[in-house]
């Protein structure tokens, strides 16, 4: 299910552990951000960017988690199992083959964003598909990011929450440390927007 | 982007932790102003933490001890703020000013409060250590602070050494 184009970039030679000196470094070596296309996931970018500028970080993550076949017919009405119409199982396939043309379209913006910002880091990117915060989840413990970067909503369809769904979930299950990026003053316009456009069919 | 960054200390392994990298990222990213929260029991807290409410406590011999505690954490307080600063100091934050919050109170509330009063961008704070809940995965002052969101924050994980102190502080302490 799981389809992971994370680059293939050698890991660092020299990947050094945490050092054994009492105290510890105030750094983030591995940063992933979410990106959903919103608003809100293109500034959680903007200061991921900025953090991995100040702390010397090593590798910035990309992660984007497209909805799954199952999904996708649930948010249609229909278990995916049971369609009787081929018509509806041909526009699932076509569905799905353009939510990953959107998502690696995503995340090549994503990269050269931060490769616009001019930093001599490692950019990976994770493409994944199924349930956000379980991918998110799945994603940080098996590559050891040590810092998480998100928007405060805009993944998922809570876009009139304080913290969305997704952000609250992944705060309360990450092992790692957590930025979440809020923004005063400016009502997410462009983030209530895909999130409704995405609901239309 | 991250001018103002306020970070909330507590004394605890983890909240010097989560002190440090709001230095780091004061340091790199050319923040104006570097804030240090600490917030300690008021009198109400305290008494309630006795399991005395407030107006019992002038019957028996409480008033007195209570007021000892008080200014005992006040003076607490300010050691803990003064030694944040120096630690920045030590750190060389380039051109931030380091400003002290010494308050009062319930501990999210206060948080809240001068993250709004002072406006500022960026809240930094240790997953757990500021309260008592060491056992969660995120303690409860980082949740509260997290759901009612005044601005960005980060959550500074308290995983090994800093959590290994903080448990044999807490035993120690029984």
């Amino acid at each position: 299910m799981t389809s992971s184009h994370a680059g293939k970039r050698v890991k660092l030679a020299g990947f050094v552990p945490r050092a054994q000196e009492k105290g510890w470094i105030a750094m983030f070596r591995k940063i992933l951000v979410a990106v959903d296309g919103s608003a809100n996931a293109w500034r959680a970018l903007e200061q991921a960017i900025g953090i991995a500028k100040a702390m010397g970080t090593e590798t910035l993550g990309l992660v984007h988690v497209r909805p799954s076949l199952a999904t996708l017919a649930y948010s249609y009405g229909f278990d995916g199992a049971g369609s009787p119409y081929a018509t509806f199982a041909e526009r699932m396939v076509a569905e799905m083959q353009e939510l990953e043309s959107r998502s690696r379209a995503l995340l090549h913006e994503a990269e050269e964003r931060v490769r616009q910002a001019g930093l001599e880091l490692n950019v990976v990117r994770h493409a994944e598909e199924g349930s956000i915060v379980r991918q998110i989840l799945e994603v940080v413990r098996r590559e050891g990011y040590e810092l998480m970067v998100m928007g405060s909503r805009g993944m998922g369809r809570a876009a009139g929450l304080l913290l969305g769904s997704v952000s609250q979930s992944l705060v309360a299950n990450l092992p790692c440390s957590v930025l979440i990026v809020e923004c005063r003053g400016e009502k997410e316009a462009a983030g209530a927007e895909a999130a409704g456009s995405g609901a239309e069919s | 982007m991250m001018k103002r960054i306020l970070v909330a200390i507590d004394g605890s392994a983890t909240s010097w932790k989560a002190f440090d990298h709001a230095v780091a990222l004061a340091k790199g990213t050319g923040a104006e102003v570097l804030g240090v929260i600490h917030v300690r029991p008021s009198l109400m807290t305290l008494s309630y933490a006795y399991g005395f409410d407030e107006a019992a406590m002038y019957h028996l011999n409480l008033g007195r001890r209570m007021e000892q505690e008080l200014r005992e954490g006040e003076a607490r307080s300010r050691g803990l703020l003064q030694e944040a600063a120096d630690r920045a100091w030590k750190a060389g934050l380039g051109g931030a000013h380091i400003v002290t919050h010494a308050e009062e109170g319930s501990i999210v509330r206060k948080i809240l409060d001068v993250v709004q009063r002072e406006g500022y961008d960026l809240l930094v704070l240790g997953s757990r250590g500021v309260g008592r809940a060491a056992g969660l995965l995120l303690g409860s002052v980082a949740q509260s602070v997290v759901a009612n969101l005044p601005c960005s924050v980060l959550v500074v994980e308290a995983k090994d050494e800093a959590e290994a102190e903080d448990a044999a502080e807490a035993e120690a302490a029984g």
